[in-house]
């Protein structure tokens, strides 16, 4: 085990050194998220209004929409650099070693999102004094749904990334499934829109599929709008059971093909 | 002499880089199948958001699509032509750009057009078919006659972007692993997706001075709306030669501030 808190230790370190960079991409998600934010600031301008949402509310949404993608939303890295592992044959060198080379991965990500909460939490802690008017703090066992939702929407960005990563074993260029899981989780995940502005249909067809857990049902959750949270935890570790066996099939398959030459 | 070296470069690179397309057969399939995956998650967007309203400050669902294909093809080109400044980074850290600064041949000019990246084109039909169809099957205003202006402008929003891009990216030289800078152009990129008037007036002057993103997406449009403001038009040209002389100072400065981190 003591390997292990290592590693997060030093992603530690490496995040803490470079902190612009970091900075970097907290500016990049909030000017994403202006957009929309002001988009929809003219939608109810203009009069209309979205069904089941006021203006403050829709504001709060989408804040959290920037502190959760910047919190948590590192997945995407995580897999390029699976993919860059893969590429260039340096898991060769994780395999030689008495080490799990995805637990080394996903503590490297929580390391990062350590750090990422280190910038997020001050944030949000301002965005929530300055907005608290817009919404009700969640009650005691709010928080417990909302910290519960969190850990879940970790496991499904490494889940998710990963597996589009684990390609590389087949294909030259990985990073490409590491784009295709971009673009198909920011429609799925809440991120761009809430769900339940989607059409009827196809919010339930939403409800079943992994992506919600991500963004919407955290933010759900916080904003006290999740009632009964048993169907919705049955959903997510059946998906996260699911999704865990995927990994581990593809890195079994991918490893027996990898060839580790020259090393 | 000089001119011959530098058009006998541009095309051995081009060849190149066309024999590499042509050897990841894979890639394309993979481009295509992405461009069409932007292409549905963009209209998906946009039906969503005029599910809602029927026009956006003054902007019908056709010419929201007419702004996406606008920014898009605004990057196609540049993205073409200097995706190898993207590998700034990388050339620093890794003591290539000693290698590069020895060469009989401009340095910024190398980083920007030694490895450019032909397949970006199949983007150009993958991600705009399906958004032009739409545009198509909604009633639009596009005054036809205004195309060849309107090209002119992409063209020039082209070049904008590439000297943005340089610009952001030349700051490498002084804070070493800025990944995330990409992520600022992205999300601003995000941000040309939304008509300026939905912004506020003091980001509506940053769009068209600091980070003038309006120019390579708002106006273009405009002009083929039939709107079209020359004042706007001079403001293009003029932030042009603003932003090709900060590239080029900031460069020569950069080399001025450069020293050897490895090789």
């Amino acid at each position: 085990m003591g390997k292990y808190s290592t590693t997060f230790k030093n992603s530690l370190s490496v995040f803490i050194q470079y902190r612009l960079n970091i900075g970097l991409i907290l500016v990049s998600h909030v000017v994403s998220l202006s957009g929309l934010i002001f988009l929809w600031l003219s939608v109810y301008a203009s009069g209309q209004q979205l069904q089941g949402y006021k203006l403050e509310q829709i504001l709060v949404y989408y804040v959290f929409v920037a502190l959760l993608t910047a919190g948590i939303g590192d997945g995407p890295g995580t897999g390029f650099d699976i993919v860059d592992d893969i590429n260039q044959g340096e898991i060769t060198n994780y395999l030689l070693k008495p080490y799990s080379y995805l637990r080394y991965r996903f503590l490297y990500l929580c390391g990062s999102i350590c750090i990422n909460m280190v910038f997020v939490l001050p944030l949000t802690c301002i965005g929530a004094y300055v907005m608290r008017h817009a919404f009700t703090f969640p009650s005691a066992m709010g928080w417990v749904i909302f910290i519960i939702t969190v850990f879940i929407a970790i496991l499904f960005e490494f889940l998710m990334y990963a597996i589009a990563s684990l390609s590389s074993f087949w294909v030259t260029r990985g990073s490409h499934f590491i784009y295709a899981t971009i673009l198909i989780t920011s429609l799925f995940d809440g991120s761009l829109i809430p769900l339940d502005l989607f059409p009827a249909w196809a919010y339930r067809l939403m409800s079943y599929l992994p992506f919600q857990f991500i963004i919407y049902t955290p933010i759900q959750a916080f904003l006290g709008k999740i009632h009964n949270p048993i169907p919705l935890l049955f959903i997510a570790i059946l998906w996260l059971v699911v999704l865990f066996l995927i990994l581990q099939l593809l890195w079994r398959k991918g490893v027996k093909k990898t060839e580790g030459v020259g090393r | 002499m000089k001119l011959l070296r530098y058009t006998n470069f541009i095309s051995q690179t081009f060849k190149n880089s066309i024999s590499e397309f042509f050897a990841y057969r894979v890639d394309v399939f993979m481009r295509l199948f992405m461009g069409i995956l932007w292409s549905i998650i963009a209209l998906a967007v946009i039906e969503l958001i005029f599910y809602h309203t029927p026009s956006l400050n003054g902007w019908s669902q056709s010419d929201i699509t007419l702004l996406y294909i606008t920014i898009n093809l605004a990057f196609i080109m540049q993205d073409v032509l200097t995706s190898s400044i993207y590998e700034l980074n990388s050339h620093i850290v890794n003591g290539f750009f000693d290698f590069i600064i020895t060469k009989p041949l401009d340095s910024q000019f190398f980083c920007m057009f030694n490895k450019p990246d032909p397949g970006t084109l199949i983007f150009f039909f993958s991600y705009n078919i399906p958004l032009s169809y739409s545009l198509f099957s909604h009633p639009s205003s596009i005054h036809w006659e205004y195309l060849p202006l309107y090209v002119i402008l992409v063209l020039a929003a082209n070049i904008l972007w590439m000297l943005m891009r340089t610009v952001l990216l030349t700051l490498n030289f002084w804070w070493q692993k800025l990944d995330n800078i990409n992520q600022i152009l992205n999300s601003l990129q995000d941000i040309g997706r939304y008509p300026t008037s939905i912004f506020p007036k003091s980001i509506q002057i940053v769009l068209y001075t600091i980070f003038p993103i309006a120019f390579s997406s708002v106006v273009p449009v405009e002009v083929l709306r039939g709107n079209i403001s020359w004042l706007k038009i001079i403001g293009l040209v003029i932030v042009l030669i603003i932003f090709a002389t900060i590239s080029r100072l900031l460069w020569k400065k950069a080399i001025k501030n450069y020293s050897s981190a490895s090789s």
